[in-house]
């Protein structure tokens, strides 16, 4: 019976949260380059939006895997965590590239707009060469129990 | 005979222990040196095996442990509005357009409300040559850029106001004024505070156009 019912929270915490938070996915990382480019194209910084949802989607994934129950959920989709991680560290990447762009972009100077923007530049590059050494040496693989 | 009883305590030895796999079979050669035994042992599946964590849940906490602290981290990089001052104080002040109560950053409203441009002459006795002044958006922190010039020169580049207060420095007789650069959304909204008559003015300065404090030095 307690199976029972961690499966029926288990689905619906995956079908209402989950699942449709896994599609949206898709769309920040083109939503923060978006945000990039608007900034470089207006010379004004912006919102700081990629580090709002990598909040929300932290928030809610971090829970699915911490709560036994829901952690059913990846043991049922195994290539879902290796979804999430690879998405979730390309948004920390770019995220992370929009917030220096921001701060070089909240004076109007056209030299700090110049160095800030390589800067971000050198941070993306840095920080995905370490992602990529990262997988190269702890591989990411679909794991199955 | 020695190879048997051998066989019969590390058989022992091996139900006895709380940590082993259920699926592991111990073979009887591997223990046995010598004699061919053909047998094999299967260990009893443990009661606890629920209990027990695979590498994947392992992985899995870790991971969520991980997206935890960037959400942790994430709201404090994200751009919000500080605590509104909803005291007599603030309320007097939203609609008087000054203060001399509130201290720098203090915050009115939670959402830009665009109040009346105004232009204000400050009169003083200080004798020093220069004083300080705070700037800072006393709304949302939405985006709102200005510039400040001093007797018609900009002093700096136009800047992003924020909550948290600009401190700058500017001449005790001249005129300063206020120049809007961007509006973030719903007006530019700041506060300037005068260290010279410790006096805070809220403002709004239409983009493009400047708010303008006269300072003179009263006989």
């Amino acid at each position: 019976m307690k199976n029972f019912f961690g499966n029926v929270a288990a689905s619906i915490y995956c079908i209402t949260v989950i699942l449709p938070l896994s599609l949206i996915l898709w769309f920040i990382p083109i939503g923060i380059l978006m945000e990039i480019n608007s900034i470089v194209k207006s010379g004004f910084s912006g919102q700081n939006a990629g580090f709002t949802f990598l909040g929300i989607f932290g928030l809610m994934f971090g829970i699915s895997m911490l709560v036994p129950t829901f952690r059913r959920i990846y043991k049922k989709l195994p290539w879902l965590y290796v979804y999430i991680q690879v998405f979730m560290m390309d948004i920390l990447i770019l995220a992370v590239g929009s917030y220096i762009l921001n701060i070089g972009f909240e004076v109007q100077n056209q030299a700090r707009h110049t160095m800030f923007f390589w800067l971000m530049i050198a941070t993306l590059i840095i920080s995905r060469l370490i992602m990529c050494s990262y997988y190269k040496f702890r591989p990411i693989k679909i794991e199955k129990e | 005979m020695d190879d048997k009883n051998k066989l019969q305590q590390n058989i022992k030895k091996a139900m006895n222990t709380s940590r082993f796999h259920s699926d592991k079979t111990t073979s009887v050669d591997e223990i046995g040196s010598g004699t061919k035994l053909h047998s094999t042992v299967s260990q009893p599946k443990p009661a606890f095996e629920s209990r027990v964590k695979t590498p994947f849940a392992k992985k899995l906490k870790g991971f969520g442990i991980a997206l935890l602290v960037v959400f942790g981290l994430a709201m404090t990089f994200t751009s919000k509005t500080g605590t509104v001052d909803v005291s007599g104080a603030a309320n007097k002040a939203l609609s008087e357009q000054t203060s001399t109560s509130l201290s720098a950053g203090t915050i009115l409203l939670a959402k830009d409300e665009e109040l009346s441009a105004q232009d204000y002459t400050i009169a003083h006795s200080s004798n020093k040559n220069n004083t300080k002044i705070w700037i800072w958006d006393y709304a949302a922190e939405d985006g709102d850029y200005v510039q400040l010039l001093v007797n018609g020169a900009p002093i700096g580049d136009a800047f992003f106001i924020k909550n948290k207060p600009v401190e700058l420095t500017v001449p005790t007789v001249g005129i300063v004024q206020v120049k809007g650069i961007r509006d973030g959304g719903g007006g530019i909204t700041y506060a300037v505070r005068y260290d010279l008559n410790s006096t805070t003015y809220f403002n709004s300065a239409p983009k493009g156009e400047m708010n303008t404090y006269t300072l003179e030095l009263q006989q």
